[in-house]
């Protein structure tokens, strides 16, 4: 994980988690566009998630389309508990999440990008966001899915928390898992989020020279 | 009353600071009896107030009443100015505290695009900021340079009463002026301009080393001994 990557954004960061390879910017905050959707008690929060076309074996048709806006709209949801948005009113904040190569997980990965990249603009937040999926493949719950695990597994379990509180942000499920099962991958995407937390926070740290 | 990390220790978002009653500063937030951070900074506690705050190595410029900012003219209404004070939010700037007398057209007095100095007069808690140019130094701004630094570092620029930016006007002879929201306007010859944008660029890049001041001292002796061996045919760089 690097932090400060991009030099035209106000914050940015690049994860690579395996054969996940992503950018994050964060824009902002700024004035709100369209004007009409600005709060004045706190900031707006505008995520966009967008895989590159050559991010994927088969060439992935380059915009938005339904699976990048729903991931935009979770992303959103995850990064808003954490983020003080009542310190910014009328404005918005801007987080962008481009994936350049995909191997499942890059929902968390991008969160996990653009917590770094929002601590890089200076905007105040309440604590570190980590993101991690635990699944289900061979009946056995695992941590970490790749994409041939996660294409051939049973289930798909992303998480993203609040690592301070250990409070949950983002919760997703994919697949059939009895409860005990949901049970253990809750406990192990928790452990993988201490993990993550920590990579993040030196990340953060080396950026000044870890002093 | 604890304190859980040492003084200038780089600190991340969530970092538990403090437990007690300690009075808070810029950059940390209080739950309960814990007292954390909120930026990326380097924390500092004032034995004397029991304060503890968290001095961010980045972030936009919020306008406070008091500072001194540089501006650029963003739109002419009818009755003020809209200034783009290098923040989340326009200033506006009104023709009472800009002009003695009364005049039509503003844009005859600032136009879009114009460059000025000035203070920010009164902030109200939605950070709408209305600024004051009528009496000396402020006012528009002609010619010179303007250099873009992070707002967050313009007090390592200026320096412990103003030390660092005293050497820089000493030793290059030109003028100077620093906004508080991190734009800096130069006015020299052309090879000071472009040396002092490379000096303040370094200081905003290097705000986080001690003894900068005179790193920086011997660095544009350096330089200026390399342009006035150069003479008359400098590079143009």
């Amino acid at each position: 994980m690097e932090v400060g990557v991009l030099e035209r954004a106000d914050g940015s960061a690049y994860v690579e988690w395996g054969n996940n390879k992503i950018y994050a910017g964060v824009y902002g905050p700024k004035e709100v566009i369209p004007r009409f959707l600005a709060m004045n008690d706190k900031a707006f929060l505008r995520c966009k998630y967008s895989m590159a076309p050559f991010s994927v074996e088969d060439r992935k048709r380059p915009g938005p389309d339904r699976r990048s806006v729903e991931i935009g709209k979770v992303t959103a949801g995850a990064l808003a508990p954490a983020i003080i948005l009542e310190d910014y009113p009328n404005s918005m904040i801007e987080v962008l999440i481009d994936v350049m190569q995909a191997d499942a997980g890059t929902r968390c990965a991008g969160i996990t990008a653009a917590t770094l990249a929002l601590v890089d603009a200076g905007i105040p937040m309440r604590g570190l966001v980590s993101a991690c999926a635990a699944g289900k493949v061979d009946d056995e719950v695992v941590l970490d899915l790749c994409k041939e695990e996660d294409n051939s597994g049973q289930a798909d379990v992303p998480m993203a928390i609040l690592s301070r509180t250990e409070d949950i942000t983002l919760l997703q499920m994919d697949g059939i898992m009895s409860e005990d099962e949901v049970q253990e991958a809750l406990e192990l995407a928790t452990r993988g989020c201490k993990i993550v937390n920590e990579i993040q926070m030196e990340a953060l740290k080396s950026k000044y020279g870890g002093d | 009353m604890e304190i859980m990390v040492s003084e200038r220790e780089l600190v991340v978002p969530g970092t538990l600071l403090a437990k007690g009653k300690y009075s808070l500063g810029g950059g940390v937030t209080r739950e309960g009896d814990e007292i954390y951070s909120t930026m990326l900074g380097l924390f500092y506690l004032n034995d004397g107030k029991k304060q503890v705050r968290v001095v961010p190595l980045e972030g936009k410029y919020l306008p406070k009443a008091g500072d001194t900012v540089i501006g650029r003219i963003h739109k002419v209404l009818g009755g003020k100015w809209l200034v783009d004070i290098n923040s989340p939010y326009l200033a506006s700037l009104d023709p009472k505290s800009a002009l003695h007398d009364r005049i039509d057209d503003l844009s005859r007095v600032y136009d879009v695009g114009d460059l000025v100095f000035a203070k920010v007069d009164y902030v109200d808690e939605i950070y709408n900021a209305s600024l004051f140019t009528k009496s000396m130094p402020y006012g528009k701004l002609r010619g010179g340079t303007l250099i873009e630094i992070r707002p967050t570092r313009v007090p390592r620029l200026i320096g412990k009463k103003g030390s660092m930016i005293y050497m820089i006007k000493q030793e290059t002879k030109s003028k100077i002026l620093v906004g508080q929201n991190g734009l800096v306007w130069v006015k020299g010859n052309n090879e000071m301009e472009s040396l002092i944008k490379k000096t303040v660029e370094l200081v905003d890049n290097e705000a986080h080393v001690s003894g900068l001041t005179d790193k920086m001292k011997e660095y544009l002796e350096s330089e200026k001994k390399k342009i006035y061996n150069q003479g008359d045919h400098y590079d143009e760089m």
